[in-house]
């Protein structure tokens, strides 16, 4: 145990002794999404009657998660556009037809974060890019910084998102039947990440 | 929904009919039979650009996806099929925009299956191929009797529009509707007196509408295929009619020919409607 302390004490006072400062890049951690854990969904107004609300069953993400200055971090994300649930099938084979996702043709869509901004002790604002059906655009998420805890069981630390936002699908070229599935698309992503 | 209704049908329908009838007639009527008479075919293309503008608006530049290369290719079509109409002697172009032009649109539109090539999609555009060239053969093989060529155009995307939406594609069942509003409206240039040939312009622009809409449908859309490949048979129609009654009659062959066509269209539409079951209609 003392062999231990000393060690630990050698180390402290080696960095000290170099001047050791984390570097942007090593102070943000990496996660990864815990797939059954997260859930990227949607929901749009239609005709005025309902909101109908649907998933993303596919998909692959990273965060890179600088707790200590937010604006060092970065989200990256790739969404099968094929994987759309709507609890009907019916309306997901359209859904991915040319009228709306045109999955055949766009299989995937991305987004990738540009600017993350924190706007309270748990909450920020992140802009990124998002690429649908091959035009890319800006879009703003509301984040919610929940919980970073190790997991009971396994140990591994997870970090957990609520990330809010609207989107126009007209903006991206998707404009069949508007005026019966209306703008904006209202975007709700509960992101369960595990540090790598 | 029935603002929606009434939209489709003035912007997809009425309007393209009107522009391809005005189209055609104010060009030879300024120009004279030659040249306005002769690039009088490029009206289905200026229609169904019209059409698609006001139900779609007009995609940008550089288009991404398929359904927006379509309009630069109908557009490209038009203005290189008017040229080649306005040269003297055209039947080598002809023949090069027989088998070049749909090897143009179907390289263009599939670019990134050709990029990415299994032997699945390499058949496919190999078959796509083939059923663009006997088309694109027919329509241009029936140019001279320019009321003929428009009705198999018009038949031909009706059952396609009908098969698409069957098919869970809404806008590209649109897109055929308004293929078949500016077929239908240079038809009636054509009926009973036929004016104006189907020229190159009108093979290259209406044609070419429709290879781009098919090959939208094979490659990126989950509408039953066999159905839609029995549209092919609508290109032999005018074979088909030939047998029966009143077929040299300028006012009633067209009909005895869309009578004709209309059988695949019933046939396709009918194993489409089987295969898709409870998924017939839009669930939207």
């Amino acid at each position: 145990m003392k062999l231990v302390k000393l060690l630990s004490m050698a180390a402290i006072a080696t960095a000290l002794s170099f001047g050791y400062q984390p570097t942007a890049a090593q102070a943000a951690d990496t996660y990864a999404l815990d797939k059954p854990h997260t859930q990227i969904t949607f929901s749009v107004n239609r005709g005025g009657w309902t909101r109908i609300n649907g998933w993303f069953e596919k998909f692959d993400g990273t965060i890179n998660f600088d707790e200590a200055n937010v604006a060092n971090s970065s989200v990256n994300a790739t969404i099968q556009t094929s994987s759309i649930n709507t609890g009907f099938a019916r309306r997901d084979k359209h859904l991915r037809s040319p009228d709306f996702f045109n999955a055949q043709e766009f299989p995937t869509m991305t987004f990738k974060s540009t600017k993350i901004e924190k706007t309270g002790a748990k909450t920020g604002k992140m802009t990124g890019n998002l690429t649908l059906l091959g035009v890319t655009k800006p879009v703003i998420l509301n984040v919610t910084f929940n919980r970073k805890a190790p997991h009971p069981r396994n140990k591994k630390t997870f970090a957990g998102f609520t990330a809010r936002g609207k989107i126009n699908r007209a903006d991206f070229g998707m404009k069949f039947i508007l005026g019966a599935v209306k703008d904006p698309v209202e975007i709700v992503i509960q992101a369960l990440s595990v540090k790598q | 929904m029935e603002d929606l209704v009434t939209e489709v049908l003035i912007n997809g329908v009425a309007i393209p009919v009107g522009v391809a009838v005005l189209f055609a007639t104010f060009f030879s009527w300024c120009l004279g039979p030659v040249p306005g008479g002769r690039i009088a075919s490029a009206a289905i293309g200026v229609a169904f650009l019209a059409g698609y503008t006001l139900l779609f608006t007009w995609p940008d530049f550089p288009p991404r996806s398929s359904g927006q290369k379509l309009v630069y290719a109908v557009l490209a079509g038009a203005v290189i099929g008017a040229v080649i109409d306005l040269m003297k002697s055209p039947a080598l172009f002809k023949y090069l925009a027989i088998i070049l032009w749909p090897a143009a649109i179907i390289g263009w539109l599939g670019w990134r299956q050709l990029t990415n090539l299994s032997f699945e999609t390499g058949v496919t555009l190999g078959l796509l191929f083939i059923a663009a060239v006997f088309m694109f053969d027919r329509l241009a093989n029936y140019g001279s009797r320019p009321s003929q060529a428009s009705v198999v155009l018009l038949v031909a995307s009706i059952g396609a529009s009908f098969i698409a939406l069957i098919g869970a594609s809404g806008s590209l069942s649109q897109k055929f509707a308004i293929l078949a509003a500016a077929a239908g409206g240079f038809l009636l240039c054509n009926w009973p007196k036929p004016r104006f040939n189907f020229g190159i312009a009108a093979l290259m622009a209406g044609g070419g509408a429709f290879l781009s809409l098919a090959t939208s449908i094979v490659l990126f859309s989950e509408v039953h295929l066999i159905s839609f490949a029995l549209l092919l048979l609508v290109f032999l129609a005018p074979m088909g009619a030939q047998k029966l009654p009143w077929q040299r009659s300028p006012a009633l062959g067209p009909i005895m020919i869309g009578i004709v066509g209309a059988i695949p269209v019933i046939a396709g539409t009918a194993i489409a409607i089987v295969v898709a079951g409870d998924s017939f209609e839009l669930p939207f």
